[in-house]
């Protein structure tokens, strides 16, 4: 009798389900025993969507790069999430060949084992171009693409972040911006005097939250500044922390943001800045391109360095997004011979002016909205990576002291005193 | 487990008390504050409901402006319907596969779930061992365990599974089957639990009479107990269907490739990219395309739902 | 009779084991395993896939009650549990007082069921698009001239405040059908006699409805306790993704997930994710005792 228990009336629902599965089974094999012996395969898994500019020239290099040599580059357009995908995948074996990396995220995928030194195709030469790689790339590039481990990524876009404003509405910005802080908070002022209102801030997002002290912080201290309060307590004794702090709380108390700046839906507030709703937005090299299809006809979106601070650092930003080789690609030399094909000043040029974003190649012209970040890297003296490193460096406690204590400061809450003093205690009882 | 009866006793006593306690004054007050608090509250559910269908309202309204009418206008008509939000939604952002991948993966899953809990919430519910209650402590406390505390082991095992399969068996493996067998291992305490009460609401007197008739059990099961438990069955069945299709968690965690996830992720990252597209319109019309199915199926099964827990499904 | 019901308990006592087999070795190998394999990760420091787990035993706990975020996500789960729960179940109260005799009451009562059939994500989408700072909800409130009243409505003072409210609205309709289906069951004339007697609505509540469905409302607090305790995805919708939500929106589920996928920028970390899993079912065990304790009803079988 046991043996009939699965006749009868549940018979149609374990058909069903078997159909169902079966269904889904038949759909999602494609990608299965592609195994092609004549030519190598490279897998690629990209952050970018289709349909957006990177996406679009990335496969128009893929396709010319197959076309001329008969390679097969199976491509997943995975979008912003792809960094679990990989390393997920990379943990069972399954990893791609090459995937899109940052500059800040370098050693994360290193310690899943997901990053080949690549330092060695600088000597390499570009197809067509007929230079070496090396001799394109900035070495504030080239050292920003690094960690301890060597050169991890060979970038596609610099990044930095700055301050950005309506070059039709402030023309007299794009050649004189504020050149101090307190140059910057009397410009608002006087925006704020007429009527107007000078930042936009989507202070949901702690990050850009923190683009404010990061800024301050490197301007009053020099470059390390912001690194140091992760590493130890001992770094919040750093008279430049209170100073850039108070600086942080004066700028708040000047209530120069948008009415409830801190509940913002992102991205609201950066497409009322499109809107010019408002007159500035702290930012990093992208909000141009995001916000593109939001500004209103005849905005000019351009970016101004975050301004100095009496006998502080000028130092530069620079962040890098690039390829990284998995070092347990089967066919490391294919992938380096891809990545070069795609790093041609062809596609480097359209990154520029296309993606309208920084290229990583010094002969490659910044978008004019960017060259002013473009002029200070190439002139900087120093540089640091984005949020001094100490995003990554720190990560548990910069999401979990660092950036809800600044919120605080940044949403007046609490003092500069009472920042320092509390960042340096919670620093200090963290793990 | 009895209602009627023994239920009985302590509200007549307590009718008994509440008609002598109170003189006639005083209560006539008390009881206009009574017609005035059920008014107010008959009023706010009125609101309530007022609440829900606006906000559907518009939501399905703004799934048909342009961005620009999103922000300008945001109460009034589009001026053309952007029907294009919902063409670009389903080819271009992936919904329509989404949408494919979300309508077999719940279908399977749900299905094998309750061939799976069926025969045995029903001799958890008939049989008179002591075991049983035991099995059906041991049942609940699955649904005590939050989903979450499965993630890291059950993306291990999706993922030897999919190695094994691929390598040893098939030659393919599909993450959505991964998925499927995970929704239906979640969805079996809960459906076990819902079930096994529901059994024991049922009369015991049919069985009883098939078996004298000569009936045995599998039969009384199939042929008796399944079709007088359909409303129950219902029940469970819908309830799996609606937690299943807005889960989002797993879909995330255990498959890998985006242009297989379900809805919800679909819609997630819809959202998670607006600020580089921008496309108002068009996530408002991916809320519309995830949450319409739910509100068909509770258009045809929402009865049945108030009908079976009114039988005691949930008691 | 006797024997015949005797004879029906021999035949079904045969199919027991066979019947309950596949659901109990997939509940117990597939479900219950891995929840126990999560306790042993809990003592583990583990960065996730790929590289190894270390033992470091109550390292993770430790870290949990120094750490101000977890002990503020912690926090703000219990006061969605109890503060959210008494609002769920008041509301649930007053509607069971007078919807037995409302007008459209089958039509109000499905009506009230739908927010929780629709997935948190659309919703949470589509509300916090209203409760944007010049979203509609300001616009309405100064447009009818409450100008005074517009907020910064997802900003960290009130974000956790809307995302109460958004659970009470999206919930209440369940534990109202759960509810009303048991005031269903009551019969007619007890209300009648009761009215005949003078009891007015509240007393009629108060000494028929309520005792009648203890039950019923035992089962509802368990399962409002249960799916309380994994809030999770109305805060990701509410906060988005693009940062981490604010500390003061956190509930314990979201500060699992940030350590599981590392947040926005960060390291995994598996260990304290699956340490935060088995506090979230150490705090589901300890209110579903104590909720049973407190409603002492035998209907329920947790």
């Amino acid at each position: 009798m046991p043996r009939s228990i699965r006749g009868r009336l549940p018979r149609a629902g374990v058909w069903l389900a078997l159909a169902a599965t079966m269904a889904v089974g038949a759909c999602g094999t494609k990608e299965t025993g592609t195994k092609a012996p004549t030519h190598p395969t490279i897998t690629y898994w990209s952050s970018w969507r289709v349909g957006e500019p990177q996406q679009k020239i990335f496969a128009d290099g893929i396709a010319a790069y197959e076309k001329a040599t008969g390679v097969t580059v199976n491509v997943r357009w995975l979008g912003r999430d792809y960094g679990t995908s990989v390393k997920d995948a990379g943990a069972v074996g399954k990893g791609p060949d090459i995937f899109d990396d940052t500059s800040d995220h370098i050693s994360d995928f290193r310690s899943h084992g997901l990053v080949l030194d690549v330092g060695s195709m600088m000597d390499m030469t570009i197809p067509n171009d007929n230079v070496k790689l090396g001799s394109v790339l900035p070495t504030a590039v080239q050292k920003a693409s690094s960690d301890a481990g060597g050169l991890g990524l060979i970038p596609f876009t610099l990044g930095s972040s700055g301050i950005w404003f309506d070059a039709a509405t402030h023309p007299e910005w794009a050649a004189d911006p504020p050149a101090t802080f307190d140059d910057l908070l009397a410009t608002a002022e006087k925006i704020k005097a007429a009527g107007g209102v000078p930042f936009a801030q989507d202070g949901s997002v702690d990050g850009y939250n923190a683009y404010w002290i990061y800024w301050l912080l490197v301007r009053h201290g020099g470059p390390g500044t912001l690194a140091a309060l992760g590493k130890s307590p001992a770094g919040w004794d750093n008279p430049a922390v209170l100073a850039a702090a108070q600086d942080d709380e004066r700028l708040v108390k000047a209530g120069l943001f948008e009415p409830d700046y801190m509940a913002t839906k992102y991205p609201a507030a950066q497409n009322q800045w499109a809107q010019r709703k408002e007159a500035m937005n702290i930012n990093g090299t992208w909000l141009n391109s995001e916000t593109a299809p939001d500004q209103v006809s005849g905005f000019q979106a351009q970016m101004f360095q975050f301004p100095t601070v009496p006998g502080g650092s000028d130092s530069a930003e620079v962040g890098t997004e690039g390829w990284s080789i998995n070092p347990k690609s089967p066919n490391v030399a294919d992938d380096e011979q891809f990545l070069l094909f795609m790093m041609q000043k062809q596609y480097m040029t359209r990154i520029s002016t296309e993606a309208l974003n920084m290229s990583p190649r010094s002969d490659v012209p910044a978008p004019p909205m960017l060259a002013a970040a473009q002029k200070a890297i190439l002139a900087a003296t120093s540089v640091q990576p984005t949020d001094d490193n100490a995003s990554n460096l720190y990560s548990g406690w910069w999401n979990d002291v660092f950036l809800p204590l600044d919120n605080q400061l940044f949403a007046g809450k609490i003092t500069a005193e009472q920042f320092v003093s509390m960042g340096k205690s919670q620093t200090a009882s963290y793990k | 487990m009895n209602p009627s009866t023994d239920d009985l006793a302590p509200a007549g006593t307590g009718r008994a008390r509440a008609a002598k306690r109170r003189p006639a004054p005083a209560k006539r007050a008390i009881d206009r504050l009574d017609g005035l608090l059920s008014g107010a509250v008959k009023t706010g559910l009125w609101v309530w409901v007022a609440m829900l269908v606006v906000l559907t309202v518009w939501v399905v309204v703004t799934s048909l402006k342009t961005n620009g009418e999103v922000f300008t206008d945001p109460f009034g008509l589009p001026k053309s319907p952007q029907w294009r939000n919902y063409r670009l939604a389903w080819s271009v952002s992936g919904f329509g596969q989404a949408a494919f991948s979300s309508v077999t993966v719940v279908a399977a899953s749900a299905l094998l779930t309750m061939v799976i809990a069926t025969p045995a919430a029903y001799v958890l519910a008939r049989v008179n061992r002591r075991s049983a209650d035991r099995v059906i402590t041991y049942f609940a406390i699955g649904m005590g365990i939050p989903a979450q505390a499965l993630v890291v082991p059950f993306f291990l095992m999706s993922n030897d599974l999919s190695t094994f399969m691929t390598e040893w068996v098939t030659g393919w493996w599909d993450d959505r089957i991964s998925l499927a067998l995970i929704y239906v291992v979640l969805s079996l305490p809960f459906t076990v639990y819902l079930l096994t009460m529901y059994f024991r609401s049922l009369p015991t007197e049919i069985e009883e009479a098939a078996a004298v008739d000569g009936a045995g059990p599998t039969r009384t099961f199939v042929e008796i107990m399944v079709p007088l438990a359909r409303h129950g069955l219902v029940t469970a069945l819908v309830l799996n269907i609606v937690a299943l299709w807005n889960e989002t968690l797993f879909v995330l965690i255990v498959v890998g490739d985006p242009q297989q996830r379900t809805l919800p992720a679909a819609l997630l990252e819809l959202y998670n990219t607006m600020q580089y597209t921008s496309n108002w319109g068009g996530l408002f019309a991916g809320i519309v395309i995830l949450v319409m199915p739910m509100i068909l199926l509770y258009l045809w099964a929402g009865r049945r739902i108030v009908q079976a827990m009114t039988q005691g499904a949930i008691k | 009779m006797a024997r015949s019901v005797g004879g029906v308990r021999g035949e079904r006592d045969r199919i027991y084991v066979p019947y309950l087999l596949p659901a109990l070795l997939i509940y117990t190998f597939l479900f219950i395993a891995p929840a126990a394999v999560t306790i042993w990760y809990s003592f583990t420091k583990w960065q996730g896939l790929g590289t190894t787990a270390h033992y470091n035993g109550l390292a993770n706990y430790r870290a949990m009650l120094s750490n101000s975020v977890f002990l503020t996500a912690f926090r703000n789960t219990l006061i969605l549990v109890v503060v959210g729960g008494a609002f769920v179940f008041a509301l649930t109260f007053l509607t069971m007082v007078v919807m037995r005799e409302m007008r459209g009451r089958s039509f109000v009562r499905s009506m009230l069921f739908v927010p929780c059939i629709l997935s948190p994500i659309a919703i949470g989408t589509a509300v916090g698009f209203l409760l944007n700072p010049d979203g509609a909800l300001n616009q309405v409130l100064s447009d009818v001239g409450l100008h005074s009243l517009t907020r910064g409505w997802l900003g960290p003072d009130l974000i956790f405040k809307c995302i109460i409210a958004a659970v009470v609205w999206i919930s209440t309709g369940f534990y109202v059908a759960i509810m009303m289906s048991r005031v269903d069951a009551i019969p007619e004339d007890l209300y009648e006699t009761a009215r005949l007697a003078g009891a007015n609505r509240l007393e009629q509540f108060r000494y028929i409805t309520f005792p009648l469905t203890r039950d019923a409302l035992s089962t509802g607090a368990v399962l409002w306790v249960i799916g309380a305790v994994k809030t999770f995805e109305i805060v990701i919708a509410f906060t988005g993704t693009a940062g981490n939500p604010p500390i003061q929106a956190r509930s314990a589920a979201v500060e699992q997930y940030l350590a599981v996928t590392g947040g926005v920028s960060g390291t995994p970390e598996l260990g304290s994710a699956a340490a935060i899993g088995v506090v979230m079912f150490l705090l589901t065990a300890v209110l579903v005792v104590a909720l049973r304790r407190l409603l002492r009803s035998e209907a329920v079988e947790l």
